[in-house]
């Protein structure tokens, strides 16, 4: 006897290869991709400035004192950093104080205490090649008392890595192992401390950039389970209104049909994805050929920047990329199986809208709170305390959220096994609740069936008509 | 290899639509499901077909419990079901892939089908030498699609997905609606060879004379009840040879025909259309018309025929 999902693999071959075969597919594909193309490029053109007028917005007068602890180079590439900074731009008239590694605690407390907005960068070298942090590591420290030293102390930090490089290569003499120091990869940290020294960390607030990321992951969402859904109910609508349904029937089972469907849809958005992607990658490429700084490294806009130091995704590791592609995965597969049911629930397709109002809904319902809730946390009303996990495990927001969060170091990568444990334990129910009902649903010719309709069959043995 | 409905019943709520069914194909051949529009007959094909559960009875294939997804089946749906937008090759080897068929296969069984009920050139597009892409390479015309197709086009192309696959076990559901007559010509050709490969076939049509001309068992549906059933040639005879057309001239034979009280059925300036108690009264009646020196042109006394005994059936039905 024949599995219910005998004849999937089928399903899915036609179905993904009849999808990306359409025009509106390859236009769409192309138009996406060539946005993605030129968004690296425009953005840099648009918004690179000189060193002079990017300090400029720095609030460089909020920082007091500089002290710089090199643990690297016995202080040379300390001393080069200052030079490099005194000789030049908005911190070249600030106070600098070279400190060695037994004086750290003394300016430590210094710092944490200071209500002068001094700040102590201290450079490390991570010798641990298993470490993702392996390579140079700056960290800038500042104290809770100055307002808005946080974005100062950030500026800062974002000016002193520009300045890495030159720095390195002031005290290298030119050799091999000159050359070897210089393509290490350095991460730079922005840290407050509070008075008693103890490092204060906010994981429920977002910055600005923390937010702009969990936006992209927002959007991308909606943007993939738009298309996603759409797919889904499109292709079984065409297939009920066009009565092919009842010949596919005869050879496949209804489970075998939605689960096909909403796999080849799946990979559909992935393909898109993935291209814009590509393309994505193609504009780092063009923008590094197109504006280069006085030093000869690539402009990339600050936020991008970030993003590739890794100051923003904390939590990019391993384990958490695993789990929040898993998130997506099973995401996907749960809105695919709702936009299947809110498809089967019309008969022709200018009922589709009507149709998808079930799965429009649901995304709207899942997207919205997450965006409430990414707000809410950016604008410095801290997190929703236990109501917070109602937006993390929900299944409709988790995709928007869980993802974003585990990759900007959040959450924890407990509370991520936790949300794909529920979408499982979801989507298995949705299943269930499917197989019971879809064979009278692909079949069902008449007026758009609504939710208690759909309740109605499921709770119902023996179809009605 | 058999195939067995047994007192199959199907309810929607409290609405009984197959109520009791049941009948045997114990060799190859063609049987005949006929009803009045919602009579069950499309429900039972489903039902056989595994696309609707039921709610009594049993259906065997070789008897045991039938697996449609198993068993080598096609199937020709009533209304077309083609996807519009997709190419015509496309659909078939999709629906030969389902049926497990291996594409080069199914490739081979495309061409010759496509041969055979001549669609060719809707699936294999010539390249024209006007047309020249750059470099002067010849462009090939895009492929048809369903909506591109008449709806008799589509109904050869959906009869090849159904027997794409060389199934034992075939459904035709009105397989000649709305085909013009070289067409349903075309397609009974078929349907014989069909026979002839000694298939299981079920076909459902309100063509009498179609049916007739292939189904050597009937089964007449009304409401979901079985109101006749069995051999053709058998229920025929049953009715005897009651059914009689005279055509004369000269005479009006009209008192002749009271006399004798037979009952007339169809009056047309062709000739009767009567119906008589019996073999013996066609006789006398037909004497009685030589004696009185009325000249006859035709006479013909036969069984009625399938559409008279379905009418009847049905028709009964309806009044009770």
């Amino acid at each position: 006897m024949k599995s219910r999902f005998t004849g999937l693999a089928s399903v899915f071959k036609f179905a993904y290869i009849q999808s990306v075969k359409t025009k509106a597919f390859l236009i769409s594909m192309v138009v996406l991709m060539a946005i993605a193309f030129v968004a690296l490029p425009l953005t840099t053109a648009l918004t690179t400035s000189s060193d002079e007028e990017e300090v400029d917005e720095t609030k460089s007068e909020l920082i007091g004192t500089v002290y710089i602890e090199d643990n690297v180079f016995d202080g040379k590439l300390g001393q080069s950093i200052k030079d490099i900074l005194v000789a030049d731009g908005a911190y070249s008239l600030k106070e600098y104080a070279l400190v060695t590694e037994t004086e750290h605690d003394a300016v430590f407390e210094t710092v944490s205490k200071s209500e002068e907005g001094d700040v102590l960068l201290v450079i490390n070298f991570i010798e641990d090649q298993e470490d993702m942090s392996y390579g140079f590591d700056y960290v800038v420290y500042y104290g809770e008392n100055v307002e808005d030293l946080s974005d100062a102390a950030g500026n800062f930090s974002r000016y002193v890595d520009g300045k890495h490089v030159e720095a390195l290569s002031n005290i290298m003499i030119e050799s091999e192992e000159g050359a070897k120091l210089m393509s290490y990869n350095y991460i730079s940290e922005v840290v407050e401390v509070d008075v008693q020294g103890q490092v204060i960390e906010d994981k429920t607030g977002l910055g600005m950039t923390e937010y702009w990321v969990t936006y992209v992951f927002i959007m991308v969402g909606i943007f993939s389970i738009s298309i996603l859904g759409s797919k889904v109910a499109e292709q079984i609508v065409t297939e009920k209104s066009s009565k092919v349904i009842e010949y596919i029937m005869t050879s496949i089972r209804p489970m075998a049909l939605i689960t096909g469907k909403v796999l080849a849809s799946i990979a559909t958005v992935f393909t898109m994805l993935g291209g814009i992607l590509v393309a994505f990658v193609g504009s780092i490429i063009i923008n590094g050929s197109l504006f280069k700084n006085p030093d000869g490294s690539m402009v990339i806009p600050d936020v991008v920047q970030s993003l590739i130091n890794g100051e923003i995704l904390e939590g990019l590791n391993i384990a958490n990329v695993i789990v929040a592609v898993i998130i997506f995965m099973l995401s996907f597969v749960l809105y695919g199986f709702i936009a299947g049911i809110a498809g089967a629930t019309v008969s022709k397709v200018e009922e589709m809208a009507e149709g998808v109002k079930l799965f429009t809904f649901a995304m709207i319902i899942g997207a919205y709170v997450t965006l409430a809730y990414v707000l809410s946390a950016t604008m410095g009303f801290g997190d929703w305390g236990a109501a917070s996990y109602v937006v993390y495990f929900v299944p409709l927001s988790t995709v928007f959220i869980v993802p974003a969060y585990l990759l900007l170091g959040k959450i924890s990568l407990i509370i991520g096994l936790i949300s794909i444990a529920i979408l499982v334990v979801c989507i298995v129910a949705l299943m269930i609740f499917v197989s019971g009902i879809y064979e009278h649903l692909i079949y069902y010719s008449g007026a758009p069936l609504k939710f208690k309709d759909l309740l109605k069959l499921g709770t119902k043995k023996g179809g009605t008509k | 290899m058999s195939l067995e409905v047994k007192n199959l019943v199907k309810k929607y709520g409290d609405k009984v639509v197959v109520n009791n069914l049941s009948f045997k194909m114990e060799k190859p051949g063609v049987h005949a499901l006929l009803g009045t529009n919602g009579a069950g007959k499309t429900t039972t094909i489903r039902i056989i077909l595994g696309m609707l559960s039921y709610d009594e009875g049993e259906i065997l294939w070789d008897d045991k419990p039938i697996d449609p997804m198993s068993l080598n089946l096609g199937y020709l749906a009533e209304e077309r079901g083609l996807y519009p937008k997709f190419t015509l090759m496309d659909q078939l080897l999709y629906f030969a892939k389902l049926k497990k068929v291996p594409k080069s296969v199914a490739k081979e069984r495309i061409k010759y089908w496509a041969k055979r009920l001549e669609v060719s050139e809707y699936l294999y597009q010539p390249i024209p030498e006007k047309k020249k892409g750059f470099g002067g390479k010849k462009k090939k015309e895009k492929e048809k699609t369903a909506d591109q197709l008449s709806k008799g086009n589509q109904q050869k192309i959906q009869l090849m997905a159904a027997l794409l696959s060389d199934p034992e076990f075939i459904v035709l559901d009105e397989p000649l609606s709305g085909l013009d007559p070289v067409n349903a010509d075309l397609f009974k050709g078929i349907i014989k060879e069909l026979i002839e490969s000694n298939k299981y076939i079920i076909m459902s049509s309100h063509q009498m004379g179609t049916i007739e001309e292939f189904c050597k068992d009937i089964t007449i549906l009304n409401r979901g009840n079985v109101v006749l059933q069995g051999d053709l040639n058998e229920i025929k005879k049953s009715y005897g040879r009651v059914n009689m057309f005279v055509k004369c001239e000269g005479k009006d034979i009209r008192p002749y025909i009271d006399s004798f009280g037979i009952t007339i059925v169809n009056e047309t300036p062709d000739g009767y259309q009567l119906k008589v108690k019996g073999e013996e009264q066609a006789s006398e009646f037909l004497k009685k018309l030589v004696t009185e020196d009325v000249t006859v042109i035709k006479f013909e006394l036969r069984e009625p025929s399938l559409h008279e005994i379905f009418v009847e059936k049905v028709g009964n039905k309806d009044e009770e």
